[in-house]
């Protein structure tokens, strides 16, 4: 199957950024995912010292499951937090404190709620660097071999962070521009 | 009809009007949270915002509509849906039509900001709402081509 863009990069619109300001939006999500992760489940995420992607804006996959949020003001753009089945209903039991049988609803509440945690965090990060920004409300996207674009951006930023000792990972993504 | 819903089928009819010189008749809606879901195939374009409103416009077309409307636009089809010059065209409707809420919107006190566009493509795109207090769904047809789309919004309002 070919997907949108795939391979390719994304025209960007407008001037990218300072590489100062994408290491910044880099660090603060690197922050809030470790915070995130740590408070509600006690695990500790690491990340690769390389982002897979950090820069111009290019096509990224979604995964099974993705909560997504978006945030605007002088900088503008989506969170995307994206999983696996197996890890999501993972997370779920863990935060819901169920052993049993999981619907896909509580599932998706759950990270929904962690994407509004992280996209939470990273926002407060950047607003006590001088940014000014909105948020929205998460949705969560479901489906298989979704590639995803956004457009009129002019820099994105992707990171898989693992379970630490496991080779389990979340995919978080950030695409955004500034005013 | 919440005024969401009112405003989406103004919104679109508006930006069908003026991009494509196309009629889009609202042929089916439905409001409310119980169960709300979108469910795409093809592709879909998304625009969030955020203020008094929050929320987020999900447009989902077929990939043969959404080659017939580039083909419309740009005067020659595109090979596949998956081409960029598709992925522009979507994110932009997407643009025009959540630009065209958040005036109607902000005409009434609720004023928000849009973020960029997001567009995905895929044979199954299902959209689950956290913390929407508003859920509209409308379908809409566009009788001379003889197709049919659909617009999710999911929003909240602040007090």
């Amino acid at each position: 199957m070919t997907l949108i863009g795939e391979g390719r990069s994304v025209r960007p619109c407008g001037a990218p950024p300072s590489p100062q300001i994408i290491d910044q939006v880099d660090q603060c999500v690197l922050a809030a995912a470790t915070d995130v992760w740590a408070t509600m489940l006690g695990w500790n995420l690491t990340a690769p010292a390389v982002a897979e992607a950090k820069g111009p804006p290019t096509s990224f996959p979604l995964l099974a499951i993705n909560g997504c949020v978006g945030f605007a003001g002088n900088l503008t753009g989506s969170v995307f937090l994206s999983c696996e089945t197996h890890l999501g209903e993972r997370m779920a039991r863990i935060i819901l404190g169920d052993s049993g049988g999981l619907t896909a609803r509580e599932v998706s509440d759950v990270v929904g709620e962690l994407t509004n945690m992280l996209a939470g965090g990273c926002v407060s990060r950047l607003r006590d660097q001088g940014f000014t920004l909105a948020m929205s409300i998460p949705n969560v996207i479901r489906g298989v071999s979704i590639q995803a674009t956004s457009r009129d951006v002019t820099f994105l930023i992707r990171r898989r962070f693992f379970l630490a000792g496991g080779t389990e990972s979340v995919q978080v993504t950030v695409a955004g521009k500034t005013d | 009809m919440h005024f969401i819903c009112d405003f989406t089928q103004k919104a679109v009819a508006e930006v069908c009007s003026t991009m494509f010189t196309l009629k889009a008749t609202p042929v089916a809606s439905g409001e409310g949270l119980e169960n709300a879901r979108a469910e795409f195939s093809g592709i879909v374009g998304s625009v969030s915002f955020a203020g008094k409103i929050s929320g987020a416009v999900y447009i989902g077309l077929s990939d043969a509509l959404a080659c017939t409307l580039a083909e419309r636009l740009l005067g020659s089809r595109p090979a596949t849906a998956n081409s960029p010059e598709v992925a522009d065209l979507i994110g932009e409707i997407a643009n025009m039509v959540s630009g065209d809420m958040k005036r109607r919107t902000a005409e009434i006190g609720y004023n928000g900001l849009l973020a960029p566009p997001v567009v995905m493509h895929g044979p199954s795109i299902v959209v689950e709402p956290r913390e929407a207090h508003i859920a509209a769904y409308n379908q809409f047809r566009i009788p001379e081509l003889n197709e049919e789309f659909g617009v999710q919004v999911f929003a909240k309002l602040q007090a």
